[in-house]
């Protein structure tokens, strides 16, 4: 199970944090500085994975922005790196080859998506196809309450 | 780093023109509606373009009283409060206090519709710690949203219970009717969410599983690949806690996944190609579980597997990771030799990889293949041995856990050095404490050897160190006493004996070592003293004074060295007077040191060793020439023996008996007993117990040494006696004091010895002198004379065994003083080098050796050997010695010869005749343990009155024995 992800710039600063395991806020931010700074002292040829107390810390960094997950010992690290991917392209599809600044300016939309991606700290959809499609029956609400015949027509019925 | 977001910020108002997502926008995507208005944009950038953070701070203050007022107005907007809690997060974001806004969010989340809701609910999940009471508000909402027709407040109420769901088994019962409702929804977004709250309660609870037996079946057979796949993955944390709901599971994965492979399942779950890998992986860890241990099951994957491992050829890190999970299936089913020889093959790939990430997934798949199949790192052994230098941490500390796996009887001490090198790696120093303790584990599991484990141990704690396993003490004891036990074998066993001896001398030389090195070599000193006897007992006593004065040591560990220096004087190796200035001046530095707090337990230890050492050491053996068919106890616990005793009082003046709770007014608070304030008027134990001791003197028959605790008994009852004239008073706390003391000083005689609670014991003088003997290694198995029958030869052969002889010991035993400095690099890291080297004189099909030996230099094993020339203590010359056993003794041969034969004199010599040794540790330990009516000279009150029980119970002792 996924612990928690967080995303930050190359200068270490936060733009999005997802806890999935219950941690007072202080704590939070004591593993998130301890995290930041290991991650960005890592040198780029180093291998992605790292082990930090009991748990593996999985990070990769896109452009600016590093995506980092801690994930429990008999999880597997590929794969979480492989999540990160995907939730990468989720955004991307859905801002247009997405930026730092769209997620900064945007991050409530990142958050849903990576609702639709990861539920509990576990993958949830995998289809890539259905998490835009849930995303984009979100985004059609907020302009008029639900049409009927919507789902049908987004694949959802 | 400040002008990257000068730029970022020079180039905002473009993108705010372009709507805020750049240009390249997918022409087909809906048209969105920007939610956060400008407010929420200059907030943004005033925030970043602070250069400070005393700066970033005053602009947040100030951001966050104003959206406070705003949010505490009443005529504000939904949507302008769905901004301001935008804003709110993101100061949570960069570490601000916002909790004066949870309470709108959930209002939100109430009142909200659409995006609104979602807003509210988005922000209390982030913001509100699960456990925060405003929650329960929010629990309302969910209910409520859960049975709402919509089904996207559907959805996000689902998402809500998820991440809300922690620990709490009262929110789960609350919300598990809801959620399994849902499980029928026709909509499968729907379905899905609602089974990933039922993992995630099974997950917080297995218990509940019983409730959902049904629906966790029906998910299996869900129509939806992703709804499927979540009930495949609750089966695996089910199975992972033991239950398997399925019979039928191992048939119904295997026939899904062979259906995922061939590719009949839509398309739009595909990853970069390869069909629904999560769902793949997820089947691979549950076949995982069900083939452990099960043939039959085994067997129905076994074809299955051996497809999966061909089909799986992508160059894709999605691929990689699935064959990852495959091998790691294969190694935990019953295994199949040809999967495993496929397996290895595509490990050995991985391991050879250049890419870093690669690498380190090959590293864990051959950790978990070794445990099966330890002969396939024959092909990638050069390859560990360079990721063992590898630059990346991560690496390295997954081939420690490899070399773990990997070690056997032969290879043992190679990889023990090697984790020991890594311990001593500053940078990894995460898990250093786990490193000991497999460390340990190996030197436990693997323990040919006992000198070599010894050796290991006190490599690890040659230096102080902060993180040590808990219990490393007790376990290296634990571990020792097998060997300390009296030999069997007679010869070997006292060579270990010897080099354990001898190691611990040396360990002790060192002033930095860890606290734990002190405790565990003063243990063993004082369990072997008999080894030390001629050792020069000032050298010996100087160097436990000088460990003792050490200020980092804490105050157990110093008792422990004056445990060890008390077994030293009882076991005749340390002269009285020498270990009297000793212990002088360990009092004189204690009380002049400027410590806080005087210590007052070593002060009172110190006191009891003086005291010790002040009696003159006289006890005549022959009366101590016991028969343990004398020694019988006979108990009258009628006490009979006292009727004369009472009927005389009850004639006199004094009151009959009566029970505690009759005698109102003359019962006095026993606090006071002793203090003789009354003398006579009360019945008080102390005083019961006085004259009981005195009857008992007066009436040889019926006594027994353990007066001390029939007395007690009658205590308690409230005996009653008439005191006319009880003198001695006040002499009775007197006396207790004196039995606590006296017990604490056999505790501090024997307790090296496991008997220090022992001392009442020896009253009833079971054969109990055999066993105290600090001889007799193990004192609780081990009988006295079988030890004598053992210890003859064994001595002779080691007086024989190095070549000079017991008269000119002294004269070498000055040579002691000149292996302090030898010691000072008796831990060095050549060690770890001289290891390798040795692995030369290892056998041959120890392939891992073989490639040490290829890849270190022979020139420096040459070296190692010299500096073991000349140095004569070298000890890293074998240490740790993974020799064949002629090279052991070879060079071990060459080392006795040498400068190094001093302490192997103060061993070997006690090849004196064993009875001698016998003897003397009797009488030394009578002494101890009785003699102390020498020690009294009457100068203090104290030790005058315990002169005189002392004196009956002896005298009670005697007569007894003779009866």
């Amino acid at each position: 199970m996924m612990q928690f992800m967080l995303l930050f710039s190359r200068q270490g600063k936060l733009r999005l944090q997802k806890w999935y395991i219950a941690h007072p806020d202080k704590l939070k931010k004591k593993i998130t500085r301890e995290l930041v700074a290991l991650v960005l002292s890592r040198k780029p040829k180093m291998c992605s994975f790292l082990e930090w107390k009991d748990l593996k810390i999985v990070y990769k960094r896109y452009a600016s922005l590093y995506f980092c997950c801690a994930i429990e010992a008999e999880d597997n690290e590929l794969l979480t790196l492989e999540v990160i991917h995907r939730y990468v392209e989720l955004l991307d599809k859905y801002f247009g080859s997405v930026c730092e600044l769209d997620i900064i300016f945007n991050f409530e939309k990142a958050y849903f998506m990576l609702d639709e991606l990861l539920l509990g700290g576990e993958v949830q959809e995998t289809s890539k196809k259905n998490v835009l499609k849930a995303i984009a029956a979100q985004d059609l609400l907020q302009e008029e309450e639900t049409p009927q015949g919507f789902f049908e027509d987004h694949g959802l019925g | 780093m400040s002008d990257i977001i000068e730029k970022t910020f020079a180039s905002l108002p473009k993108l705010f023109s372009d709507g805020l997502r750049g240009s390249p926008r997918e022409k087909n995507s809906p048209p969105r509606k920007i939610i956060l208005g400008r407010g929420f944009q200059s907030f943004l950038t005033n925030v970043n373009l602070c250069r400070s953070r005393e700066e970033e701070k005053t602009v947040v203050a100030h951001e966050l009283k104003q959206i406070k007022e705003s949010l505490n107005r009443t005529d504000v907007s939904q949507e302008t409060v769905c901004e301001l809690l935008c804003r709110l997060v993101y100061c949570h974001l960069i570490g601000y206090d916002v909790s004066s806004g949870f309470i709108h969010m959930i209002k939100l989340a109430q009142q909200g519709t659409g995006l609104e809701k979602r807003i509210g609910y988005l922000a209390s999940v982030l913001l509100l710690h699960p456990d925060h009471e405003l929650l329960l508000l929010l629990m309302n909402t969910i209910q409520k949203d859960l049975q709402s027709t919509n089904i996207l407040d559907n959805c996000v109420a689902l998402s809500a219970v998820c991440h809300l769901v922690h620990s709490d088994a009262g929110l789960i019962s609350m919300m598990l009717p809801l959620v399994q409702k849902k499980l029928q929804h026709p909509r499968e977004l729907v379905r899905m969410k609602a089974a990933c709250c039922i993992r995630r309660f099974i997950r917080i609870a297995p218990s509940y599983q019983g409730h959902l037996q049904d629906n966790i079946r029906k998910l299996l057979y869900d129509k939806d690949p992703g709804v499927m796949s979540i009930g495949v993955q609750i089966h695996l944390q089910l199975l992972k806690s033991g239950v398997q709901t399925v019979d039928t599971l191992t048939s119904d994965l295997c026939s899904i996944l062979q259906q995922i492979m061939n590719g009949s399942l839509p398309s739009s779950f595909e990853y970069h190609g390869i069909p629904l890998p999560w769902l793949q992986i997820d089947i691979l860890r549950v076949l995982a579980i069900l083939g452990q241990g099960n043939k039959q099951n085994s067997e129905s994957m076994y074809p299955l597997l051996r497809d999966f491992l061909v089909k799986i050829n992508m160059r894709q890190q999605m691929a990689y990771a699935l064959m990852y999970e495959c091998i790691v299936t294969i190694t935990k089913i019953v295994p199949h030799r040809g999967l495993l020889k496929e397996a290895s093959v595509r490990v050995k790939k991985f391991v050879t990889s250049t890419a870093y990430v690669l690498k380190y997934i090959g590293v864990k798949a051959l950790t978990a293949l070794i445990e099966v199949s330890p002969e396939s790192i024959t092909d990638c052994q050069m390859t560990v041995v360079e990721l063992l230098d590898d630059p990346d941490q991560a690496i390295q500390s997954k081939t420690v856990d490899l070399l773990y796996s990997m070690a056997n009887e032969t290879n043992v001490k190679v990889v023990c050095s090697k984790l020991i090198e890594r311990l001593d790696n500053p940078a990894g120093n995460s898990s250093k404490s786990e490193l000991i303790d497999r460390i340990l584990t190996l030197t436990e599991k693997y323990s040919g050897d006992a000198v070599w484990g010894y050796d290991v141990v006190l490599l690890i704690l040659r230096e102080e160190r902060g993180s040590l396993p808990a219990g490393l003490v007790d376990r290296v004891f634990s571990h020792l006493t097998k060997y300390l036990k009296l030999p069997t074998d007679k010869t070997p066993a006292s060579d270990v004996v010897q080099n354990i001896v001898k190691k611990s001398v040396q360990g002790m030389f060192q002033e930095n070592c860890c606290k734990e090195l002190v405790k565990i070599a003063s243990w063993i000193l004082s369990e072997c003293s008999f080894l030390l006897k001629n050792m020069p007992d000032d050298k010996l006593m100087s160097l436990l004074q000088r460990q003792f004065l050490r200020r980092s040591l804490d105050t157990p560990t110093r008792l422990w060295i004056l445990s060890c220096a008390t077994s030293l004087l009882c076991g005749g190796v340390v002269k009285p007077g020498t270990l009297k200035e000793a212990l002088k001046a360990m009092r004189d530095a204690l009380t002049a040191s400027p410590t806080k707090a005087p210590d007052f337990t070593l002060q009172q230890r110190l006191a009891e060793c003086e005291r010790l050492c002040g009696s003159p050491l006289t006890f005549d053996l022959n009366t101590l020439q016991l028969n343990p068919h004398q020694v019988h106890i006979h108990c009258d616990f009628t006490l009979s023996f006292l009727d004369d005793f009472v009927c005389a009082d009850l004639e006199g003046d004094s009151k009959p008996y009566m029970h505690r709770n009759w005698r109102i007014p003359a019962v006095k608070d026993p606090l006071f007993s002793g203090f003789g304030v009354k003398p006579g008027s009360e019945s008080i134990t102390s005083d019961s117990s006085e004259k009981l001791t005195k009857s008992a003197s007066s009436e040889p028959k019926n006594v027994n040494l353990r007066l001390e605790g029939v007395s007690r008994v009658w205590g308690e009852e409230g005996f009653l006696l008439a005191g006319p004239g009880e003198t001695h008073d006040t002499q009775a706390p007197e006396k207790q004091r004196e039995l606590k003391k006296k017990r604490e000083l056999a505790a501090a005689l024997f307790s090296g010895i496991h008997g220090n609670n022992k001392f009442d014991e020896q009253g009833e003088l079971e054969d109990p002198w055999s066993q105290e003997v600090p001889l007799a290694l193990d004192s609780t198995s081990l009988d006295w004379r079988s030890f004598d029958v053992k210890v003859v030869p064994r001595l002779d052969n080691s007086a024989e065994d190095p070549p000079s002889g017991n008269m000119d010991s002294p004269s070498r035993l000055v040579d002691l003083s000149e292996l302090e400095k030898p010691n000072v690099s008796v831990f060095t890291r050549d060690t770890i080098v001289s290891v390798d080297e040795h692995e030369t004189g290892c056998p041959p099909q120890d392939h891992q050796s073989d490639q040490l030996d290829h890849q270190s230099a022979h020139p420096q094993c040459m070296m190692g050997q010299g500096t073991g020339g000349t140095h004569g203590l070298e000890y890293h010359s074998r240490e740790p010695p993974p020799l064949g056993p002629n090279d052991f003794s070879q060079d071990e041969g060459q080392q006795a010869g040498n400068e190094w034969t001093s302490l192997y004199e103060g061993v070997d010599s006690s090849g004196q005749t064993p009875q001698d040794n016998s003897s003397e540790n009797i009488h030394i330990l009578e002494s101890g343990a009785y003699d102390i009516t020498g020690s009294d000279t009457g100068e203090e009150s104290l030790y005058s009155q315990f002169t005189v029980t002392s004196d009956n119970e002896g005298s009670a002792g005697q007569t007894d024995y003779s009866s």
